[in-house]
């Protein structure tokens, strides 16, 4: 899973993490990502922090108490200190700065699949 | 894994504390000693002017500003490109103010109640009381003098450390349990945010290291390599400084671009058109 409020993110990750064999739904609206979440267990999620009405420590709460052995990758624009430390406290599995490329989230992806005993090919 | 600094207190056993957490942590001990010595080599600079800079107050008679703004450079290059591979305790009096905003860099102050370290001053290093006490007020006044300097905070200001740890009451082991405690929590471990902060911390003091001998107070920002150098000059004087920069910093490993933003002077600039 991929979400992000701004449209050109699920828009690019979508196909860069398709070629490591994955596959991905992408998601703008955090209340239809958690209706998703109740329903599906995904391997990896990959979620904006900043967004409106949900932030992303909440998508990570929820997804860890629904799901445990998922992996949550943070991403975020507004990267600081705290909120990092913040993140992996609370489970994440990475936090990664924005704005990187689709070859940096890839490499974390392929590292948050080979922890959970699935390895990728990252191509 | 994280790294960890430990900023100690004289006589509040801090060197045995780093020295036993990194065993029981399985790190590497980076001394200020190596430090020291490392950029002393690096940079072509005496290691006793770096210690100078680094542990004597400020005075009217001593260094100057300029200098020591250079050396310190030195020091915060060295220091960070040493602690780029994480699994390190580093043992010196300002890791926590060199490496700021690094999410697995975990801060550790240890202090002691003045009385206890009076007495391992006298009992381990044979120091009479009026000497260790003035020696204590020499470190406090130094420790907030580069308090201020580095990061505009008084010495003691909660945001500073992660953990401080009064050795008073509790025995070494004790101590290092702690440290190795906050060192498990995830809260401390490494993101690829946190290790590309030290990376681009890494970065820019090295280029700040590069350049300070064109201007003590230049002020440096790294993303992925590219760099914004600011620098204070003369307008008069504007076109070859920026020259001087591009060239020096376009010389540092890991650069792909140089930006100069020159700030006038405006002091010169006005003393120089009243002449």
């Amino acid at each position: 899973m991929v979400l992000d409020d701004e449209r050109i993110v699920g828009q690019t990750l979508k196909p860069a993490l398709r070629k490591l064999g994955c596959d991905v739904e992408t998601f703008r609206e955090p209340r239809v990502a958690f209706e998703r979440i109740e329903e599906k267990e995904f391997d990896i999620v990959v979620t904006d922090i900043l967004m409106d009405d949900i932030d992303g420590i909440q998508v990570l709460e929820r997804v860890l108490e629904r799901w445990p052995r998922t992996r949550v990758i943070m991403i975020t624009g507004y990267a600081m200190m705290e909120m990092a430390r913040r993140a992996m406290e609370k489970g994440a599995f990475d936090f990664v700065a924005k704005p990187f490329t689709p070859d940096d989230l890839r490499a974390v992806v392929a590292r948050a699949a080979a922890d959970l005993g699935v390895p990728v090919e990252e191509g | 894994m994280s790294i960890v600094t430990v900023a100690s207190d004289s006589w509040s056993r801090g060197a045995e504390v780093a020295r036993k957490a990194a065993q029981a942590l399985d790190y590497r001990l980076l001394a200020d000693d190596e430090v020291l010595a490392e950029a002393a080599r690096r940079h072509g600079v005496r290691e006793n002017r770096l210690r100078q800079a680094l542990f004597e107050p400020p005075s009217l008679l001593g260094m100057s500003r300029a200098r020591r703004q250079r050396n310190i450079a030195y020091l915060q290059a060295t220091l960070a490109d040493a602690l780029l591979e994480d699994r390190a305790v580093y043992h010196g009096p300002f890791g926590h103010l060199l490496l700021p905003g690094v999410a697995h860099v975990i801060r550790v102050r240890v202090t002691a109640d003045q009385q206890a370290r009076l007495e391992l001053a006298r009992s381990r290093d044979g120091l009479p009381a009026s000497r260790a006490r003035r020696s204590l007020r020499q470190e406090e006044r130094q420790r907030r003098f580069w308090t201020a300097e580095l990061c505009r905070l008084d010495t003691d200001a909660a945001e500073l450390y992660d953990l401080v740890i009064n050795t008073t009451n509790l025995d070494v082991a004790q101590v290092v349990q702690q440290i190795v405690e906050a060192a498990g929590n995830r809260r401390f471990a490494p993101t690829t945010y946190s290790r590309e902060r030290l990376a681009q911390l890494a970065l820019e003091t090295r280029v700040r290291a590069a350049l300070v001998n064109i201007d003590p107070g230049v002020r440096v920002r790294a993303e992925q390599g590219q760099v914004t150098v600011q620098t204070v000059a003369p307008q008069a004087r504007a076109q070859r400084r920026t020259a001087q920069i591009q060239e020096q910093a376009s010389s540092v490993d890991g650069v792909t671009s140089v930006q100069v933003e020159v700030v006038p002077d405006r002091l010169s600039d006005i003393a120089r058109s009243m002449r």
